[in-house]
């Protein structure tokens, strides 16, 4: 591969609640997950599109697994990161951290100033 | 086979199938669990209704953005999407377009037809609906309640009584005479409060807007000239500001001009070449205040606030006013007291009318599209050998995808040049033909936004009517194209399903289109054939206005028209002359607070209005309005004689049912007033619309009422040309100095009050006859398509016996099913949706039996010959030459 595809917000936000998910990461959990850590209300069919996306790309791999009994007993699909997911994380979190590089400080006093002028 | 989620909804189910099925395929069973695990989770109807609501726009969303990335996909995997490609597909697009010009013609025509009815549509939609107002800040422009009259102190009591508004201005619209430089002109003036030109934040060109103390009596003589009147009549003086004119206005004969406003400044309520201040004394109080004739309110809301506050805040103020000023505001009014957006105001009776027409001409987008669609699954049928060699050569699915999508293109984009072509004259017609009751029409032209909606519709009617065919037509069937010609193409028996579902989707759009127009249409006559209560033929209508300086006085005034109707009797062909000052048909009233005898009236409820009419000459005469029972006012009641009156049947019916009202009395503004007896009952008639039921109404005799109000002729001719051509000689007999203005058969004054039935009607009949025209091409096209597919066939069946009317019985009855289909399930449809029309029809069912039988009648004569003529050719086949063909 001559270079990693970039990820996008969405994209790594998914992968990272599937990560974070571990053996229970599927759609709903995933919706769930979105929600909750990251405050994010995607729609389902979001997910699945972007999911799809990372699955050809090789960063993600989905299977189906044996019915549950709880809801019915449908079987469902689950998704685990694939090596390649976690090096493209790995890539944007560099990418990130380098431009962060030097602004914590700014960032800081741009927060103390802002809380200063709430008091 | 994916396995299905038993537990998810049916309509979920079909939803997902908006979806590419190979996505489906894969997440339709998980999407239709988390789904059911939503609903369960939800807790009452409204939780219910939001997990609803988000999956459909989930859905929609998400299979959009699904099919755009397959195509992108397919678009990059084909052969590279460069321009060289595109050129090519282009230049092979339109090889393969000449080779069947037969229908490439028919396709651009149906879309240009589509495509530039819809345009011209959207123009008026545009400019009327959903362009904004041309003024600053119009969104906190509002109109303020009363919907009847009131007086300029009242305006200024809402301005310093309501927080929520900033400031109020009344508006009336009088009739003045311009004289002095050229003829004398008659012309609208408008009478509003100083706030008026403020409010609506438009500055002047020349001069000032009004200011307080324009409007103190006595000296409120200024006027400010519209641009085009400042132009037309006094050549563009730039000089004219301060200058002194001739306006004769009420008492007031000369006017300074303070201001000219600027070319296209679109005034609210008062489209009129001048406005003048309404004179009110300071300290004058609603209650002691003359000017009743204010008959709009104009408002800006304080910033901040809202339409609910200003509501709020003016309801509380009405029951307040209908104490103070009984007989003004009954308890309707209170509770309707608010107000309202202007553009909702404005536009109040429009906006359904201008939905329906776009809504109906929407079906008939769908209607070409379908059509195109299905001339395209046709080509692509015969194209099946071609796109066969292609796959054969290498070709891949997704270029023959892109292949036959930019010969569906190059037709929309040639059936979109034409169609914006059509709907720039189509628009002018359109304008052309709007009723006067039209607001804004002014603002309607096709521009950018016009153009924007043209080319969406154009990559609208591409991508609905191409990607179906193409679709099919690229589905990989190998082994079965090469081999021979006609009905060989067996395999692809479900795109003749498809294309006869297609024909009878289209059938039942053209029932729906076709069934509002003949509503419509029946619905236009009902009205035109409602008898208004006089006879209209052979009358002709005019307005003389002798607001010049000899006739001072409601005296001199009545001697004007009586002279001049003695003038009008010696004109040749002339049988009687007459005049009135409020005409039916024509736009004002004179509706007065009315005490009957022997009728209790409560104060606090306000006294019931009556219609007040003068009359001079014999006007029940000339317009044949029955006299019932008693004797006609005339020119012999006057103001030294006693004060009588005649009241018409609707004010008998109304307060005395069981009473001989001839000897009764009535008094108007109050019960202490002066009172008139009744000499007589004559007939109703419809004095504002066709449409409108005869209200209460009363004449007296013009010579007995003393006002200074100008009135119109009526002259009863067998020569109206004569007549015509002769009036501006007849009053300046009279006086040189009057103007005339408004001649017209009263046919067509009366005709005006249907205007937007009319209007509605035209635009809806076109739309319904342009339905059927290609509902009729559908079907024909199919037909003769599926005819010339089985010529062999047919030629089997001649050469084995069959009679020729058989045969062609049995091609029409093959093509009958997908008609049928079509017009039982349009006809479902257009019952379903008649409601919508119904506000438009007069004294008619969306369902009425007639109109809907001659629907399915002119339909099915349609159908039947476009089913017969191509099957006629079926029964033509020489067996000899079609087996050869084989």
């Amino acid at each position: 591969m001559a270079k990693t595809d970039h990820l996008g917000e969405f994209e790594q936000l998914a992968l990272l609640a599937v990560m974070r998910l571990g053996e229970d990461a599927y759609g709903a959990r995933i919706q769930e997950e979105l929600d909750r850590t990251a405050a994010r209300e995607a729609s389902i069919s979001a997910i699945y599109i972007t999911l799809t996306r990372l699955e050809e790309k090789g960063m993600v791999r989905s299977w189906k697994a044996l019915p549950t009994d709880e809801r019915g007993g449908r079987a469902r699909r689950y998704f685990a990161v694939e090596p390649e997911g976690v090096v493209a994380l790995d890539e944007a979190r560099q990418r990130l951290l380098c431009m962060w590089d030097g602004l914590e400080s700014a960032l800081d006093a741009a927060a103390g100033s802002a809380g200063g002028d709430g008091t | 086979m994916p396995e299905r989620d038993p537990t998810a909804p049916g309509p979920y189910r079909a939803l997902l199938r908006l979806f590419p099925s190979r996505f489906r395929r894969r997440w339709g069973t998980d999407m239709e669990t988390v789904f059911r695990y939503r609903l369960d989770a939800a807790d009452g109807v409204g939780a219910r209704v939001a997990v609803w609501a988000r999956a459909m726009a989930d859905v929609a969303l998400g299979a959009t953005r699904e099919w755009i990335s397959l195509f992108m996909d397919l678009g990059r995997r084909g052969r590279g999407m460069t321009m060289g490609s595109m050129a090519r597909d282009v230049r092979y697009a339109l090889r393969g377009l000449r080779r069947s010009p037969g229908i490439a013609t028919l396709a651009v025509i149906t879309l240009a037809l589509g495509i530039g009815a819809s345009t011209a549509t959207f123009s008026v939609v545009d400019g009327v609906m959903l362009e904004p107002l041309p003024y600053p800040e119009a969104d906190r422009l509002v109109a303020l309640w009363p919907e009847t009259n009131s007086n300029a102190s009242l305006v200024r009591e809402f301005e310093e009584r309501v927080p929520a508004l900033d400031e109020v201005a009344g508006i009336a619209i009088w009739t003045g005479v311009l004289s002095g430089a050229g003829d004398p002109l008659e012309l609208q003036v408008g009478r509003v409060t100083p706030g008026y030109f403020r409010i609506l934040g438009i500055e002047p060109q020349l001069g000032r807007v009004l200011r307080e103390e324009d409007a103190v009596p006595d000296d409120a003589n200024s006027v400010i000239l519209s641009h085009g009147l400042w132009q037309s009549r006094f050549g563009g003086d730039p000089d004219i500001v301060g200058r002194t004119v001739q306006l004769n206005l009420d008492q007031l004969r000369s006017h300074v001009v303070v201001g000219v406003m600027p070319a296209g400044f679109q005034p609210y309520r008062a489209d009129v070449p001048a406005w003048t201040p309404i004179p009110v004394a300071a300290g004058t109080v609603a209650e002691d205040d003359s000017s009743w004739y204010v008959s709009w309110r104009i408002a800006k809301l304080a910033p901040g606030a809202t339409v609910e506050q200003a509501t709020a805040q003016v309801r509380a103020l009405a029951p307040e006013l209908r104490r103070r000023l009984p007989g003004f505001f009954d308890e309707d009014q209170v509770a309707a007291a608010g107000v309202t957006p202007i553009k909702d105001d404005l536009l109040e009776e429009t906006s359904t009318a201008l939905w329906v027409m776009l809504g109906a001409v929407g079906l008939v987008v769908l209607i070409a599209c379908v059509n195109v669609a299905n001339l395209l699954l046709i080509r692509g049928e015969t194209r099946a050998r071609d796109l066969a060699l292609r796959v054969a050569l290498g070709a891949d699915r997704a270029g023959l995808v892109r292949l036959l999508l930019v010969e569906t293109s190059v037709l929309a984009i040639l059936g979109g040049v034409l169609g914006i072509a059509a709907a720039t004259s189509l628009t002018d017609v359109i304008v052309r033909l709007a009723p006067a009751s039209l607001p804004r029409i002014e603002s309607v032209s096709v521009d950018g936004r016009v153009l924007g909606f043209a080319l969406f519709l154009t990559m609208g009617a591409t991508l609905l009517s191409g990607l179906w065919p193409a679709l099919r037509a690229s589905r990989p069937l190998p082994g079965v194209q090469m081999g021979g010609a006609g009905r060989g193409t067996v395999g692809r028996g479900g795109s003749r399903r498809l294309s006869r579902g297609l024909v009878a989707l289209e059938l039942a759009l053209a029932v729906v289109v076709t069934l509002g127009s003949g509503l419509m249409l029946r619905s236009l006559g009902q009205l035109l054939s409602v008898d208004p209560g006089f006879d209209t033929q052979g009358v002709v209508a005019f307005r003389a206005n002798p607001l010049g300086d000899r006739h001072s006085g409601g005296a001199a005034f009545n001697r004007f028209y009586r002279e001049v109707v003695e003038e009008l009797k010696t004109v040749p062909g002339v049988q009687t002359a007459s005049g009135i000052n409020i005409l039916a048909g024509s736009p004002g009233n004179w509706s007065f607070p009315t005490y009957p005898q022997d009728v209790e009236v409560i104060e606090e409820d306000g006294a019931p209005t009556t219609n007040f009419r003068a009359v001079f000459g014999d006007y029940f005469e000339t317009l044949r309005i029955p006299i019932v029972q008693g004797r006609p006012v005339t020119d012999a009641d006057r103001q030294d004689t006693e004060p009588v009156i005649v009241v018409n049947q609707a004010f008998v019916a109304e307060h005395w049912p069981d009473e001989d009202p001839v000897g009764k009395s009535i008094a108007f503004f109050s019960r202490d007033a002066v009172r008139y007896r009744v000499v007589g009952v004559v007939g109703d008639v419809r004095q504002f619309s066709l449409g409108r039921a005869p209200v209460p109404e009363v004449y007296v005799s013009h010579a007995q009422w003393n006002w200074e109000i100008p009135a119109w002729l009526v002259v009863r001719t067998i020569r109206p040309d004569v007549l015509k051509a002769q009036l501006r000689s007849v009053v300046d007999r009279v006086d040189p100095a009057s103007p005339i203005a408004g001649v017209d058969d009263l046919q067509t004054v009366i005709g005006r009050s249907a205007g937007q039935t009319r209007f509605l009607a035209l635009l809806l009949s076109s739309f319904g006859v342009l339905a059927l025209l290609l509902g009729a091409v559908g079907v024909y096209g199919v037909t003769a398509y599926s005819v010339a597919q089985r010529v062999p066939e047919f030629g089997v069946r001649i050469a084995l016996g069959a009679q020729r009317s058989e045969i062609v019985g049995h091609a029409a009855r093959s093509g009958a099913i997908p008609v049928l289909t079509g017009l039982v399930g349009g006809l479902a449809l257009a019952l379903a949706s008649g409601r919508l029309l119904r506000s438009y029809l007069y004294q008619i069912e969306p369902g009425d039996p007639l109109t809907v039988a001659l629907t399915v009648g002119v339909l099915t004569v349609v159908g039947t010959c476009a089913l017969v003529l191509p099957a006629r050719r079926a029964g033509r086949v020489d067996p000899v030459e079609a087996l050869s063909a084989e």
